[in-house]
């Protein structure tokens, strides 16, 4: 049965509706669009200007301000780089296979701009250096790892908006009551005072959920022996739940997680899979002082037949070390530290207990 | 195994009518699976057709290059990481739709962890005309 296309539904079926010629061609007619637009304003600039210092008479829709004849050029001229720019690199894409493609961005991306200085110890491509996981040494173990997706960031977002919210709210019942003073109701703005109020409230409670979960929670240390990792080897690892918790389950893990990243219709959305999962702890009813954080150190291995770290446009593995905790009354917690795995036969790692 | 030196040995017969206007030698990898293909050349080598005529393209031709260590051959549940030798000859008259008739070899890149678990794997370029 056909189907009669919806412009505001998502497109379904293949990944490409269109023959990728007519895309190709239809994409080098709007860069040519672009920069023909460009060169107009530029050139209708031009001519404006070239008027008024004639001292012409100028008409009525070219007469504009100096800043505005500034913002119009500068406009045009993006313009017409934007549509050079995309022609020349559609047109660049036309007869060449994708080999040899590749081996152009390759060739472009292998220029040492840097000096020999900034050349990797040993190349190994697609994989994570893993550079910033060693900068920061540990007290216990040779390495402190850096957790990913720290609350502070979150805690920081949640106080942004409750603080522009409420600032905003302020501003505008402040208005609102001048206007009672002044003896000029504004009606409408006071009546959307309340439901500004309502999600202001709202934001100013998100605010403080956030922050007492980061304060509650406390700080979660690791650190590790070795950086980057190999299959096979054995490292030492130390972990620390700082904080005033009562947990009633604790669990470190090393995850291996895959993730591909892919167009669907119009979204380009994320998946993820775990690979494989080695619980390194778990264990029930565990408490957290203020005074004596929870600390341990294990022994870990990464498994022998693991895949290593790899890192590509669309697609990649990746290590992690996981600390989740299920308290009350806190909600529970996953933090996640990422580590670099090598492959078996690359550099030795440097494990420094 | 990653690191090695790989060894291709290539040929094309039956060219026929069509004469060759380029050829393309590549060592790479890619991805397939559910996320979108990523592709990574390692080696690539272009005749032009003037270039062609001085091959015998009927004997067999070599070409080497030294894999790198990573990335490992792999097969995820998301994606796989496929290694080939690929060929890929332009012909006159636009024949194969201008892109080119391919030939392939798959190959693995093992971590030494590996390799005496697996055989060692030879393979053909060998290419036929599409007459």
């Amino acid at each position: 049965m056909l189907r009669i296309p919806q412009p505001w539904s998502k497109k379904r079926g293949g990944r490409l509706a269109a023959r990728v010629f007519s895309g190709v061609v239809g994409e080098v007619l709007f860069f040519v669009v672009l920069f023909l637009v460009g060169l107009f304003g530029v050139a209708l600039t031009l001519a404006a200007e070239i008027l008024r210092r004639t001292e012409r008479e100028i008409p009525a829709a070219m007469v504009q301000t100096e800043m505005a004849a500034w913002i119009f050029l500068i406009a045009a001229i993006v313009l017409m780089i934007t549509g050079v720019g995309g022609v020349t690199y559609r047109i660049m894409r036309i007869g060449a296979s994708d080999e040899r493609r590749a081996a152009l961005a390759k060739r472009r991306g292998g220029l040492d701009l840097g000096g020999p200085q900034n050349q990797p110890a040993r190349e190994l491509p697609n994989v994570p250096q893993g550079n910033d996981l060693s900068d920061s040494p540990g007290i216990r173990l040779a390495y402190r790892l850096p957790s990913h997706g720290s609350p502070m960031a979150s805690v920081a977002a949640a106080a942004l908006l409750a603080l522009l919210w409420c600032g905003t709210w302020v501003v505008l019942a402040a208005v609102a009551v001048s206007g009672f003073w002044w003896r000029t109701p504004r009606p409408m703005l006071t009546f959307l005072l309340l439901p500004l109020g309502a999600i202001g409230v709202w934001t100013a409670r998100y605010f403080l959920r956030q922050l007492r979960e980061s304060a509650g929670v406390g700080a979660t240390i690791v650190e590790i022996s070795g950086n980057p990792l190999a299959p096979g080897k054995p490292y030492r690892l130390y972990v620390a739940q700082y904080g005033k918790l009562k947990l009633r389950r604790l669990r470190v893990q090393l995850v291996c997680e895959e993730e591909a990243i892919f167009r669907q219709g119009t979204d380009v959305r994320v998946d993820r899979h775990v690979v494989c999962e080695t619980t390194i702890f778990a264990d029930k009813s565990v408490l957290v002082d203020p005074g004596t954080p929870w600390e341990q150190e294990f022994d870990m291995i990464v498994p022998h037949s693991a895949m290593h770290s790899f890192q590509s446009p669309h697609n990649a593995v990746s290590w992690k070390i996981l600390v989740a905790g299920e308290s009350r009354p806190w909600p529970s917690f996953c933090r996640s530290f990422p580590v670099v795995v090598h492959p078996p036969h690359a550099q030795p790692t440097l494990d420094r207990r | 195994m990653a690191g090695d030196l790989l060894r291709c040995t290539w040929q094309i017969n039956r060219l026929g009518d069509n004469s060759p206007q380029g050829l393309e030698l590549s060592v790479l990898w890619y991805t397939e699976g559910k996320g979108d293909e990523d592709l990574t050349v390692h080696y690539f080598h272009r005749w032009s057709a003037s270039r062609l005529l001085e091959l015998d393209l009927n004997k067999p031709q070599h070409f080497e290059t030294r894999l790198p260590e990573s990335p490992l051959t792999y097969n995820g549940h998301l994606f796989r990481i496929r290694w080939c030798a690929r060929m890929r000859l332009f012909l006159s008259g636009g024949a194969a739709n201008g892109s080119g008739i391919v030939a392939q070899q798959p190959f693995s890149v093992i971590s030494i962890l590996d390799a005496a678990e697996e055989p060692a794997i030879s393979g053909s370029l060998a290419m036929l005309s599409s007459r």
